[in-house]
């Protein structure tokens, strides 16, 4: 945006008061008005004469020229300025057919904008935008992200006790995923009590003794260097110590994500913002990426049925892959329930439909990739 | 979160009305501030290149003369203050919001990864952006008020814009023309660019509503005044109109049946708003629309739709999974497996491993279930058991 701004910068120079080749505006009117006000004092005083007007005349004709020479400098600017920014934005803005327009769809996605907003904590907006729109909400729904935020707002400001309440009431369902959080949120206060003040070693101490200790078993290596740290202070050389990590604030910020996390995991519930997960994946490149496509595809007059597969693939960051995805390294084709990944007995898999192409006559398969053969029969159907 | 390079022209894509917004209104302050300096000078140098003529013929009277002159500072001083309010209410904050906008793109443009605490927080307020746009052309404008108050972003969003656009549009689904007819006139040069018939469409639709309330002498005078102009591009039109004068409103007759029906009217403000839009630069879809399609697609997978759902994949959240029916299927080349116990992909340094029943999982996760267990390892999905060892290697590629 750098060529766009500066140009901008120069307009914006040329609008204000006095600056530019030509006289402001407002100059120009003064001066103008001057040449009035002198002409109207010689008509009250009686020296009127017939130069006046003519004076008057050119006056008014100059400075008129002036202004608009100031004008069109601007306008010069303006039109500049829309080129640098032509420039920039090379590709025009795909169009689309009207998305989501029934009736299903718009009630859909306007719940999934409510929910948005209740997730991420905005509240009043969520209030709004429900009546605005007239849809329902379950009150249930709207507790449980009521109660979510209110534990992270006391996150933030230090107080784990809402967190850690609501660990102790899902130990079994954090203990099923070997979830560390309250481990973890044991481990915040810990520090805190041992950063707290000058040598302040005794109540943290006391604290990892009455929490801390049934912990031991599943983390063992975090609970002796946590105990280690206390040798280190005061805060200043446990930042230099290898235990330097345990004094970043990360030790506390953390725990927000994590603590949304589980909760939200408990419910069902994703465990990132899902609609800013679909935008950032489509504001990211994969819009840009399928109009291309659908311009080449256009230009070579092939067709693309919409409603079927889209034409290329858009990678996608491993934390983005939800589901696995399997494509027949010989067919390239993905698995569908009709043609099932098959494993052959020296492990390797292909497709169901590759596996019958490759068979031989009397039942029996050569692998693609090494020199193993099995028998058709006794290729396994694996699902991931 | 992870590392990926960030696409900066990707995400500019989307971008265009962001910037060109504000830029299409600068445009209409400078055309305002030159209609105003054409009509107020242009007068000035009338009045004063005729007492000029006048002196020069010896008609000029000093009492007519000093009424002129201080007719003509009247003007100047006008269309100072004019210039003065123009420039301080519209020039510079255009002006002012242009360059806001412009460094918000810069910020984005600089960072490298997607995987920044900045980066996140520049993508919630292009979301919160998406969701004020869309709000408002789904004509919830308390929310998008609220929401564009709430994150401070006012300068980053349009709201003014659409408020007009819906101002215009409510009077049109009321039957009005007249302010849908005031935008057309103050857009005049730029509507006629385009070559849009807007206006002669409205005219027409003003004629429509006089035949229809019988008044046959203030309808031929519309037609004089305001379509007569358009005669040489579509007479057929306004001649099968003026047949109207002699047709009941509740006539059968196809031809003018479909004249005289409402459904007109929802053609008018469809007409109008592709007209606004494409004069601002604006998306005929909202944003929103067209990251969620993009999204969408690149997420979607027949396993959404069956009973496989996972809770974290976005498209298989129930409302979502509406919205993706629309969408088409992303498409893979390559196998990418997720290990169903961890969530992790698996590859060759966490293979996948599996089960005599058919069922894999990843080597990471089943490890770990041994340690816990023995060596007894345990399939999530249907119960069965067995030894680590009893598992097998699989290669997919």
């Amino acid at each position: 945006m750098d060529a766009p701004l500066k140009e901008l910068l120069k307009l914006e120079k040329l609008t204000e008061k006095a600056q530019g080749k030509t006289p402001s505006i407002d100059n120009s009117l003064d001066s103008l008005l001057q040449s009035l006000r002198e002409a109207k004092d010689r008509i009250n005083a009686g020296s009127i004469t017939e130069d006046t007007y003519v004076h008057l005349a050119q006056t008014v004709e100059a400075k008129k020229k002036e202004i608009d020479e100031k004008q069109k400098e601007i306008y010069n600017g303006i039109a500049r300025f829309g080129k640098a920014l032509d420039k920039r934005f090379t590709q025009p803005l795909p169009t689309h057919e009207p998305l989501f327009t029934s009736e299903r769809a718009q009630a859909a996605l306007e719940r999934t904008i409510a929910l948005h907003f209740l997730r991420t904590g905005q509240f009043s907006t969520a209030e709004t935008f429900i009546q605005e729109c007239g849809i329902h909400i379950e009150a249930e729904l709207q507790t449980q992200f009521q109660d979510l935020h209110r534990v992270v707002l006391a996150l933030k400001r230090q107080d784990i006790g809402p967190a850690l309440e609501w660990s102790l009431k899902n130990r079994e369902f954090l203990r099923k995923r070997s979830s560390p959080l309250e481990f973890y949120l044991h481990r915040s206060q810990f520090i805190r009590l041992l950063l707290s003040g000058p040598l302040h070693a005794a109540p943290a101490i006391s604290y990892a003794n009455a929490t801390l200790r049934s912990f031991y078993p599943e983390h063992a290596t975090e609970f002796q260097r946590l105990l280690t740290s206390v040798l280190y202070l005061p805060k200043e050389r446990l930042q230099r110590s290898p235990y330097a990590d345990l004094a970043s604030d990360s030790v506390h910020t953390d725990l927000e994500p994590l603590f949304a996390k589980e909760y939200c995991a408990n419910l069902g519930m994703s465990r990132q913002v899902p609609l800013r997960v679909i935008g950032d994946i489509g504001g990211g490149g994969a819009l840009a990426r399928i109009e291309k496509a659908r311009t080449v595809m256009k230009e070579r007059k092939s067709e693309w049925s919409q409603t079927d597969e889209l034409p290329i693939e858009i990678p996608l960051a491993p934390e983005n892959r939800y589901h696995s995805i399997f494509a027949c390294p010989v067919s390239k084709e993905q698995s569908t329930d009709k043609n099932p990944p098959m494993m052959m007995t020296c492990g390797h898999v292909i497709s169901k439909d590759s596996l019958q192409k490759l068979c031989k006559s009397n039942g029996r398969v050569k692998c693609p990739y090494c020199p193993a053969e099995s028998a058709q029969a006794s290729a396994m159907q694996v699902h991931f | 979160m992870s590392a990926t390079k960030l696409n900066a022209d990707g995400i500019l894509l989307l971008e265009q009305p962001f910037a060109r917004v504000p830029y299409e209104n600068y445009r209409k302050v400078f055309r305002a501030t030159q209609r105003n300096i054409e009509r107020e000078l242009g007068n000035v140098q009338t009045v004063s290149n005729d007492l000029l003529k006048r002196s020069k013929s010896r008609e000029v009277n000093l009492e007519d003369a000093a009424k002129s002159i201080d007719g003509m500072i009247g003007r100047v001083e006008n269309l100072k203050r004019k210039l003065s309010e123009l420039q301080d209410t519209a020039g510079k904050p255009t002006l002012d919001v242009t360059r806001e906008r412009l460094q918000h793109l810069t910020a984005v443009e600089a960072l490298q990864t997607t995987g920044s605490l900045d980066f996140s927080r520049w993508a919630d307020t292009r979301l919160d952006r998406w969701l004020v746009d869309w709000a408002l052309r789904a004509g919830r404008e308390k929310t998008a008020r609220k929401l564009a108050q709430d994150k401070n972003m006012e300068t980053l969003v349009d709201i003014d814009l659409f408020t007009d656009i819906r101002r215009i549009e409510v009077a049109l689904s009321r039957h009005s023309c007249t302010e849908a007819l005031a935008w057309c006139s103050e857009n005049k040069t730029a509507l006629r660019k385009i070559k849009s018939t807007l206006e002669f469409e409205l005219r027409l639709q003003e004629y429509i509503e006089l035949a229809r309330a019988q008044k046959k002498q203030e309808a031929m005078a519309y037609s004089q005044k305001h379509l007569a102009s358009w005669q040489e591009t579509h007479l057929p039109q306004i001649m099968q109109v003026s047949m109207l004068l002699a047709v009941e409103p509740s006539t059968k007759c196809g031809r003018y049946r479909r004249l005289y029906d409402n459904s007109r009217w929802a053609n008018l403000i469809q007409a109008f708003r592709l007209a606004i839009y494409n004069l601002n630069s604006l998306p005929t879809e909202p944003l929103l629309n067209l990251a969620l399609y993009s999204g969408l697609a690149s997420l979607k997978l027949p396993s959404c739709c069956n009973d496989s759902r996972n809770a974290d994949c976005p498209v298989c959240d129930p409302s979502i999974n509406i919205l993706a029916e629309e969408v088409p299927y992303s498409h893979h080349a390559n196998s990418t497996i997720v290990c169903r116990i961890s969530g992790k992909i698996m590859d060759e340094d966490n293979m996948p491993m599996a089960f005599p029943n058919g069922n894999v999982y990843s080597r990471e996760a089943l490890e770990d279930m041994a340690a816990k267990h023995s060596g007894m390892v345990t399939c999530p999905l249907t119960g069965n058991q067995c030894q680590f060892s009893e598992l097998k290697k699989v290669f997919i590629s």
